[in-house]
């Protein structure tokens, strides 16, 4: 995706969403939202501007920054597939990405499962490795850790335990 | 362009897929009794005859050849000639070792100077998840990679090699990997020849067999 | 914090009313335990059955889990390459190359063109030999245990010897580097890569005429496992998975990374999204996967030969950002989302597993069907556990 795309897709979101859901945008594109905004501007993204799949969903723990961000790469899959029959891409293809950002001691973020189920398994993923919880997730269970696991491996202070 | 995958809802007489199958079955059964011996010989053509017919190998009297670059198990080099081994103990094996297997202490002459030589050096065989980036790490043609098949052992302690049981002379690996050894060697007989100067005498010369 | 009600996509597995036979009888629960010869690896199914209907599935995982994500974090990125070997590793060049260009994103470093040629080699290599093993297993949880099996495996040998002449080994390959691969071709690859290019069109052709119009096949697989095209998309299946329910989404046509933008090829494309069109259409990917062969080695020839790696330094150290690098693996989009802080280490080492995604609506595609159709299901998706697991 060009500068200029991003850079007016920007735009139409600003306009789209309320003052301050957009806190910052990187230098390599990324838009960290406000958690409050984060299921609004997934829905402007994926009904308004056709991004219609969520390929990615991670977690990233900046322990000196002091918060957990879950990142969320985006695509217009539809588009992509007209542009691949017809040669002429009708906008944005995407990456988009998202992040949202919560402070390690409490970490709840909204979950965009309504939007796009493919977050199903991820954001478990997110949860049991980071500990993030998702509000509205159907089935916030760990995934890949047994049930009674109570520590969180992929953060950053995760102390393995003596064999 | 994108195709449609065809489906075969035309109405077929019931039976005809499974005769069409064991039809190719039954080809195989005949084709079967032409022997093909070629397969994987150096020299031959690969699968003459195609790709059909008996290819068993009567292991462990016949032996599918091993290509050059085949990634087995470390093992350390001496030269023929001097009989010096390659190995300075640089780390770089140790360092680019992606399970840390190697261990490596260097050796210190009489001054208490560190020199060229790795006074010991082992591998944890088992761990080895032959990577082989080791071999490519070393710059002096120290370590490289064997061509092991067979490395199941009744001792545990076996697959930890010392030095002494890693060490193979260069015409070993020239015989088994040719081109592998066409790379390195130039490099490594001149970086031998600094390297000798710097040890004191005597030290890193492996001792004939018994 | 509150969340707003918003108009749901239908998740899988919630709740919605499938018919039963007239006869009810009592749900009870039953454990497709981890090991099992169907589950592709180590995969448990919690299924709650009335009779023989599946009511309700819940996938379990983890039971390969290598935490593969923080081991390499504590390792160089060039260290973390035979780890991309083992996450898939039936496909294990895919791997590789999915890695090194997100890699490459990362450092800005550039690729030679033989270099490229080499890498859709054994990108497309893989994905005959992964397609050719995959009917094979599908028909194998079908019951006709294990003669299709031996079938796709005898093809698979002869691409695995290519491999193995390359790379030095025939299935952890850690091929390729950030800027090109790891050595160049030897000379014994271009005769047997030849012979192999024109020798497995045949094979396919007798793979089909012994599985294809098979009644017992087609009466298995048709109409079975049905996944429409919008929940394929909103579920996020990508691969084979996708385009069999009728969505033209190729990564190699849409980013055109690598030397896709060049290459001349069809997008083989289903048209109910049941497990006939799955198995079907990977056949035909694995033609035009033989298609883009014939035209790379051409280009290949035309290389100066040596010339296979760019300039990359011998400790990578990215400067501080991130990239995602995906590239279409035989199993769907496989994805690597690396955060560098500036050091040689990854400060984030992040795979989207195909096959993971992948799995998400495997729950609502197995409801009201037997179990029986729910291994052919489950092995129609063509899941790796250890790329699910990492």
């Amino acid at each position: 995706m060009t500068a200029a795309e991003l850079q007016a897709l920007r735009a139409r979101l600003e306009t789209a969403l309320p003052a301050g859901a957009i806190q910052e945008v990187q230098e390599n594109g990324a838009i960290v939202l406000a958690p409050d905004a984060l299921l609004e501007a997934g829905r402007a993204l994926r009904d308004g501007e056709g991004f219609d799949y969520l390929s990615n969903v991670s977690g990233v723990d900046w322990l000196e920054q002091g918060y957990l961000e879950v990142v969320y790469h985006l695509y217009a899959l539809r588009r992509g597939v007209r542009m691949a029959a017809t040669g002429q891409a009708d906008g944005p293809l995407g990456p988009v990405v998202l992040k949202v950002r919560t402070p390690r001691a409490n970490p709840i973020l909204p979950s965009v499962t309504a939007l796009w189920p493919s977050a199903l398994f991820q954001e478990r993923e997110v949860y049991d490795m980071f500990g993030v919880r998702f509000e509205g997730h159907p089935n916030l269970k760990r995934i890949y850790l047994w049930d009674e696991y109570t520590d969180y491996p992929l953060r950053k202070d995760y102390v393995p335990e003596e064999a | 362009m994108t195709m449609r995958v065809p489906r075969h809802d035309k109405f077929q007489l019931p039976g005809l897929g499974l005769l069409k199958g064991l039809s190719v079955t039954l080809t195989h059964f005949f084709k079967s009794y032409r022997r093909m011996r070629n397969w994987r010989v150096p020299g031959k053509v690969p699968f003459p005859g195609g790709s059909y017919g008996i290819f068993t190998h009567q292991y462990p009297e016949e032996r599918a050849p091993i290509p050059d670059r085949y990634r087995g198990l470390p093992v350390l080099l001496y030269d023929d000639a001097t009989r010096a081994e390659f190995c300075t103990a640089c780390m770089a094996c140790a360092r680019a070792c992606p399970v840390g297997i190697i261990h490596i202490e260097q050796g210190i002459d009489a001054e208490g100077k560190k020199i060229p030589y790795a006074s010991s050096y082992t591998i944890d065989w088992d761990i080895c998840i032959n990577c082989g980036f080791c071999a490519e790490a070393c710059n002096f043609g120290a370590i490289v990679l064997d061509h092991h098949l067979e490395t199941a052992r009744y001792d545990r302690q076996t697959l930890r090699p010392t030095k002494e049981r890693l060490l193979r002379p260069a015409s070993y690996y020239e015989k088994i990997a040719p081109t592998m050894w066409a790379e390195i060697r130039e490099d490594a007989a001149k970086r031998l020849a600094g390297t000798m100067k710097r040890r004191p005498e005597g030290v890193g010369i492996v001792p004939p067999a018994r | 914090m509150t969340t707003e009600t918003v108009e749901r996509e239908r998740l899988p597995g919630e709740e919605v009313p499938i018919e039963v036979e007239e006869l009810e009888t009592e749900e009870i629960t039953v454990n497709i335990g981890p090991q099992h010869p169907s589950t592709h690896g180590v995969f448990r199914m919690i299924l709650r059955l009335q009779g023989e209907t599946v009511v309700g599935m819940e996938p379990v995982l983890g039971y390969l889990h290598r935490c593969q994500e923080k081991l390499a974090e504590g390792h160089t990125y060039l260290q973390s390459i035979p780890y991309t070997d083992r996450l898939d590793y039936v496909c294990s060049m895919t791997n590789n190359h999915a890695y090194v260009l997100a890699v490459e994103k990362l450092a800005g470093i550039e690729v030679p063109r033989r270099a490229e040629c080499i890498r859709v080699i054994m990108d497309e290599l893989t994905r005959t030999m992964n397609h050719a093993l995959f009917a094979g297993f599908l028909l194998n949880d079908m019951g006709a245990w294990l003669t299709p099996v031996q079938y796709g495996l005898r093809e698979r040998e002869k691409i695995l010897d290519l491999f193995e002449l390359a790379s030095g080994s025939r299935m952890m390959c850690n091929y390729m580097r950030f800027g090109g691969v790891a050595r160049d071709l030897p000379d014994d690859f271009m005769p047997l890569l030849n012979k192999v290019v024109a020798d497995f069109p045949a094979f396919l052709d007798e793979y089909e005429r012994l599985l294809t119009t098979n009644e017992i096949l087609m009466s298995r697989c048709k109409y079975v496992g049905i996944l429409p095209a919008e929940r394929a998309i909103a579920c996020g299946a990508t691969g084979p998975v996708l385009r069999a329910s009728g969505v033209a989404y190729d990564i190699r046509k849409v980013d055109r990374y690598s030397l896709y933008g060049e290459l001349d090829f069809d997008v083989p494309v289903g048209t109910v999204g049941d497990v006939y069109d799955r198995f079907l259409q990977r056949l035909y990917e694995a033609r035009q996967s033989l298609r883009i062969l014939q035209q790379v080695i051409p280009l290949l020839q035309e290389t100066p030969p040596g010339d296979i790696l760019g300039a990359a330094p011998k400790t990578l150290k990215p400067p501080a950002g991130e990239a995602y690098g995906r590239i279409e693996s035989p199993k769907g989009e496989l994805g690597f989302y690396l955060v560098s802080d500036g050091s040689d280490k990854p400060y984030r080492w992040r795979v989207r597993a195909p096959s993971f995604v992948n799995l998400t609506p495997l729950q609502e595609m197995v409801r009201g069907h037997k179990v029986a159709d729910l291994i052919i299901i489950f092995g129609s998706l063509d899941v790796t556990m250890a790329e699910v697991d990492r």
